[in-house]
């Protein structure tokens, strides 16, 4: 009986200490948590939003699961871009968030996935930015750095009105043509794409009223 | 003298992932590019360090029937603080691509193999080298296997494309690639150490497995 009491409090102040320990860090690292999560957000945002943006609003309208917006303004107040984030959990990794950058004439600037978990090499074919830099141009000082390295199939969205597009098929301002080999990735960024194209498409007139 | 050697044992005479074979989950599951290879490296030294530290600092506080249990505690602990801190301070994309495998760090075996078979019998200054010598040995073992799978798999090295024409060989990438670079590596240092044993003059013979590296059950003292 006293052995028992003796494990049970030996494991006890193990558990105990340990905890304090993790209150002390979470406490300590919460803010700088927020703000890189934060950073990454406005980074990403700045990428599909025009450079002539000097303030971006975090949207009420439409705020849903997995759905919100920002109105990108310039220096006078005045609204430029809209930029719309939707997630899908329909990845072959699981979830998948897009970031889309909406002009005033509601046509897609750019696409972007700022969240996923698909198959290095295959699926990323489809989601991933990535400018692949040479080794040796890096060791010669000459790499350029891209901020929005190209991507033909989320390059294909740039341009068109947002609407519900089709892989593969509707009609030729609904048709994109997914990657082969990733048919799933392409499916899921499709598929959360629609999602904030039909959110803008209904509350159009609510997203660009917000001041 | 002794703690130059409970140090450089990890990189070379007992290195963790060739010649131990410990952790083998993560080392299939992160060396698929050197950079993912050199966070995990990271992250698993940081709770190799601090686990084997405090169990060596508390290990006569805790009774031997309750040990493990204890240990599972601190590591999780460690776990979780080196989350918490990759969160808020490592670069967002190396967070994104190890997320989910630094949880799994708790039931990495060499963190729990060193508690076990050295930081539990050693004093903490030789338990903090064992558990950087370990450290150092898994993540250069792992950078290693990163670094080939990723010029394999991808031709690139760190994201850094080596030639302009290289038609990538996927399967590196993925599992597969991972046992059979592994397995070239292994057949390597059996290559060099029959060498070394033939230039010395003797036979070489393969360390036995007999568990005698671990000792969470009594199997190998039978």
């Amino acid at each position: 009986m006293k052995d028992i009491i003796r494990l049970c409090f030996s494991l006890g102040a193990v558990c105990f200490c340990g905890a304090a320990a993790l209150v002390y860090v979470n406490a300590k690292t919460l803010v700088p948590r927020q703000q890189a999560q934060q950073a990454t957000l406005t980074k990403s945002l700045s990428l599909v939003l025009p450079a002539e943006t000097s303030d971006t609003k975090t949207l009420a309208v439409a705020a849903e699961d997995g759905l919100s917006f920002f109105l990108a303004c310039d220096a006078a107040g005045r609204p430029l871009a809209v930029a719309g984030q939707g997630s899908t959990r329909t990845g072959f990794g699981g979830e998948v968030v897009v970031l889309v950058g909406l002009e005033r004439d509601g046509r897609i600037r750019g696409v972007m996935v700022t969240k996923h978990s698909e198959t290095p090499g295959l699926g990323t074919k489809a989601t991933d930015r990535k400018q692949l830099k040479s080794l040796w141009a890096v060791l010669a000082g000459k790499d350029e750095e891209v901020a929005f390295p190209p991507n033909d199939y989320l390059d294909a969205y740039s341009g068109r009105p947002a609407g519900e597009f089709v892989l593969g098929g509707g009609s030729s301002e609904q048709r994109i043509d997914g990657v082969s080999g990733a048919t799933i990735s392409s499916k899921a960024v499709l598929a959360a794409v629609n999602r904030v194209c039909d959110a803008y498409n209904k509350n159009h007139d609510a997203i660009w009223a917000a001041q | 003298m002794s703690a130059a050697k409970e140090f450089l044992k990890g990189l070379w005479k007992e290195n963790p992932v060739l010649v131990l074979m410990l952790g083998m989950c993560p080392t299939l599951a992160v060396s698929s590019s050197a950079k993912n290879a050199l966070g995990m490296g990271v992250a698993t030294t940081f709770v190799l360090l601090g686990s084997n530290v405090v169990i060596s600092l508390v290990r006569k506080g805790i009774p031997a029937k309750v040990r493990i249990p204890c240990y599972i505690v601190i590591i999780a602990v460690f776990v979780t603080i080196v989350e918490m801190l990759m969160a808020a301070y490592a670069p967002p994309e190396l967070n994104a691509t190890l997320g989910i495998f630094i949880p799994l760090i708790v039931v990495n075996c060499i963190v729990l193999g060193r508690a076990e078979a050295f930081a539990s019998k050693n004093s903490p200054w030789l338990s903090f080298l064992d558990g950087l010598g370990m450290g150092v040995g898994f993540t250069l073992a792992l950078m290693a296997l990163g670094a080939v799978r990723e010029f394999l798999g991808a031709g690139t090295i760190f994201e850094l494309q080596l030639f302009p024409k290289w038609e990538p060989f996927l399967l590196m990438k993925f599992a597969p690639g991972a046992f059979f670079v592994l397995g070239f590596f292994l057949a390597g240092m059996n290559m060099l150490r029959i060498r070394r044993a033939r230039l010395e003059g003797r036979t070489y013979t393969p360390p036995e497995l007999n568990c005698s590296q671990c000792n969470l059950c009594d199997l190998g003292k039978r």
